[in-house]
């Protein structure tokens, strides 16, 4: 009778673990002019299982090293503060719960990210297998001054292509596309570069052939090697 | 009658209900529906069983669905959705289907699917964005039917054609698929398509075949690029053309040529435009109905402007208009200034909105709708709360196939959504200019059998607030304990229940620096292993949100 519970349950909750979603996966903001480095915003957890589910958050600060943009995680540093509403909620099944929050930074740019946390209810009686999902939000506040174009770039060493952060702000880029002469095309999406003086404020691109041009797109500007 | 429902229902489904892991069940009524009855969704480890009956009209309408899963195989039985579109269909991708009752097997095998939509895609209404390739079988045995879905309930009616159908698509190569779709009635369908794919920028697909005994040919050129998307549908067949034979008239198809464009040279700026002609089967004999529309937008991030031409033909009638509007968004959205102006032969319309966010989850919203009749003004918004939400809004539709009277109208929605536990429930009221207001109000909820999680004595709520109780829960030797749930009540007894995260930290949110009881709820954890409290303190005093040093430490232990 246990085996046929454990079964049953297993079944059920790798069903239930499948469906839930985080949202805003990324968010972004500028700092104001009177309230400085300040986010307002929600994170928005649905379960889109059948059984109600606890979500806890879990905010951390992170580094993004260079070259390979490998990331550390750490308790949340002390010059970023985040109220939540609640830290934590039960969700009925097939509904959503909303987390309001406001993060404050002593400094801009700062960024953060907020561990979702979502567990099943211990069952009654039987002894039971814990299934917990992690998702994670990410929080980037920038400064006033938007990166500007003349602010990043990039070289080659070999076939591997460095691109460089000279600014004292954070950017993140939308995309990379690398072009090689047989008419492929490798994608990256969504890299973050931290301000000049930390790590991350270079990224490294390795290929096993060095392409014939790169684009890479920021939010308010491209960067094209043919044009270098 | 009602009393024999709820009967039929309680019998077919007490069996069901008593070996069943999760049982949904719902139900309520509506006057936009003109319907009332209830649901139940059970469901087993392998299998999922529906259960809807219920008036519609005056007359009952019953529905019943099993659907199981066998060595890769859906198989189904009861009230189904079934398909019914081809690759050449000008608008298939809203995904034309038709319903019966009887036995269906299903399969599919997918190799890949893309979703990535275009900037200039998502120009075009009821694109999706998402093309899975692969092979698929359908295969069906029954009658066709009229199907009844609302919110609370469904049913059907079988008043059609026994009828044999088989669906299936196969991709051939990286480039080539091949469809097939056959019904077998008193009528035959048979028509094969053949698709040409060039990564997934470019389609050409091709149909022909009979439907209904009838001749039927289909072309669709579809181009997406990134600033530009351009389709092309030719469709050809005679007047008594069907897919297949069906009692109600659901079956849509595009015949003639129809034509859909949309190009954003710049991200800011774009152009749409279409020309979709539709045959709807009507007895014996088919209505044909044209939808024109022209359109552009400017926009940005603070403002955005549009201008739209729209010309609906239905038999010969021909009514239309013009609409523009603008917006422009305030202090990071705060605040919303939105006017939308139509124009037809009957009158025009022009709806000013001004929206200002108050918190996160709450706006208000002042509508000042003018006619040739007069101002009206009026005061809407919205909350969305975890428990509950509401919403009150005014927009302003264009109705294509409206005759003698003015296309476009300002309809008024109201909502309210309640959620408590697992259980929701909603009343909704729309409003049609010259009509009645008509509701609909529904709810369900989630039970759960044994082996589902323990609902006993959770008590998720909040008590809002800006004060605060933060606490650190660990073992004795000072590891964390993740998912223990601690119990704060308040001097009026109310309770809120929250959980530890990762580092074993929790944190509720109160009105007032009272001194509030702490509990561990044992019985409450999401943690699987069994524990015993050793340390709790039974009072804590609730401090601001930015005040330090006021963590209460709880320790447990485990047992065996």
């Amino acid at each position: 009778m246990k085996i046929l519970s454990a079964v049953v349950l297993l079944l059920i909750a790798v069903g239930a673990a499948q469906a839930q979603t985080v949202s805003p996966i990324v968010a972004e903001f500028q700092a104001k002019k009177d309230v400085g480095p300040t986010a307002e915003g929600q994170i928005v957890v649905r379960n889109d299982g059948l059984q109600p589910l606890i979500a806890t958050l879990d905010p951390m600060s992170f580094n993004v090293t260079s070259g390979e943009g490998k990331q550390s995680f750490y308790p949340l540093d002390e010059t970023v503060s985040v109220h939540f509403d609640s830290s934590s909620a039960k969700i009925p099944p097939k509904g959503e719960h909303i987390f309001s929050y406001r993060a404050t930074c002593k400094v801009a740019p700062c960024w953060y990210l907020t561990f979702v946390s979502m567990m099943n209810l211990r069952p009654k009686g039987e002894s039971s297998i814990a299934v917990a999902l992690h998702i994670a939000s990410t929080t980037y506040i920038y400064g006033k001054t938007p990166v500007r174009k003349d602010e990043v770039a990039f070289s080659w060493q070999g076939s591997d292509l460095h691109v460089l952060n000279n600014s004292r702000e954070c950017v993140r880029g939308a995309s990379l596309e690398a072009h090689f002469s047989d008419g492929r095309v490798q994608k990256f999406k969504s890299f973050p570069m931290f301000p000049k003086g930390y790590a991350g404020e270079e990224r490294t691109f390795r290929f096993s052939t060095k392409p014939s041009y790169v684009t890479l797109k920021f939010p308010k500007f491209t960067l094209d090697s043919r044009q270098q | 009658m009602r009393s024999l429902l709820i009967l039929a229902l309680a019998w077919f489904s007490c069996p069901l209900m008593s070996h069943a892991q999760i049982v949904n069940i719902g139900g309520g009524t509506s006057s936009i529906f003109g319907a009332e009855g209830g649901s139940a969704t059970i469901y087993l480890p392998n299998s999922e069983t529906r259960i809807g009956g219920g008036l519609m009209g005056g007359r009952p309408i019953f529905g019943l669905t099993e659907t199981t899963r066998l060595h890769g195989y859906d198989l189904s039985a009861g009230d189904l959705t079934l398909p019914a579109s081809l690759p050449s269909d000008f608008s298939g991708g809203s995904g034309f289907g038709f319903y019966g009752r009887g036995a269906l097997i299903h399969e599919k095998h997918e190799r890949g699917c893309s979703d990535a939509p275009r900037p200039a895609l998502s120009r075009i209404t009821g694109y999706t964005g998402i093309h899975c390739s692969g092979d698929e079988l359908v295969v069906f045995a029954g009658v066709t039917s009229q199907f009844y879905g609302f919110p609370m309930t469904f049913g059907s009616e079988s008043r059609g054609h026994g009828i044999a159908l088989l669906s299936y698509e196969r991709t051939l190569t990286r480039h080539w698929m091949f469809n097939s779709f056959e019904v077998a009635s008193a009528r035959q369908t048979s028509i094969q398509s053949l698709s040409w794919r060039y990564n997934d920028a470019l389609r050409l697909s091709g149909s022909a075949g009979v439907g209904n005994s009838k001749p039927y040919a289909g072309l669709l050129f579809d181009l997406r690029q990134k600033y530009e998307v351009l389709k092309i549908g030719y469709g050809r067949s005679s007047k008594d053309f069907r897919l297949l034979t069906l009692p109600n008239a659901l079956l849509v198809q595009n015949t003639g040529l129809s034509a859909q464009a949309s190009v954003t040279p710049y991200k800011w700026l774009g152009f749409t435009g279409s020309q979709i002609h539709y045959q709807t089967p009507l007895g014996n004999s088919s209505l044909h109905s044209t939808v024109d529309t022209f359109g552009s937008f400017v926009s940005s991030r603070a403002f955005d402007l549009h201008a739209t031409d729209f010309i609906g033909t239905s038999s010969g009638h021909r009514n239309g208009g013009q609409e523009f509007g603008g917006g422009i968004r305030l202090l990071s959205d705060a605040v919303s200034i939105r006017s939308e102006y139509s124009s037809s032969a009957y009158g025009h319309i022009l709806l000013n909105t001004i929206s200002e966010r108050i918190t996160q989850r709450f706006r208000i919203a002042e509508y000042i709708n003018t006619t040739a009749s007069g101002t009206a003004v009026n005061i809407g918004g919205s909350y969305s709360g975890n428990a509950v939400s509401l919403n009150l809004s005014y927009a302003q539709e264009f109705f294509p196939f409206t005759t003698g009277k003015n296309p476009f109208a300002t309809t008024l929605t109201a909502s309210i959504s309640i959620h408590i536990k697992n259980a929701s429930a909603t009343v909704a009221v729309l409003a049609n200019p010259g009509e009645h207001l008509s509701y609909s109000t529904y709810g369900n909820t989630y039970a759960y059998g044994p082996y589902q999680g323990n609902e006993a004595g959770a008590r998720p709520r909040s008590l809002g607030g800006k004060y605060v109780v933060t606490g650190l829960v660990t073992l004795p030797d000072g590891s964390p304990v993740q998912g223990a749930a601690i119990a704060i009540t308040d001097r009026r007894n109310r309770t809120v229940l929250v959980w530890t995260d990762g580092a074993g930290r929790f944190e509720a949110h109160v009105r007032s620096a009272q001194e509030y009881a702490v509990a561990v709820s044992l019985s409450d954890f999401t943690a699987p292993e069994t524990y015993a409290v050793r340390e709790c303190p039974a009072m804590v005093k609730a401090s601001s949100e930015s005040g330090l040093g006021h963590e209460i430490r709880i320790v447990l232990e485990r047992r065996q």
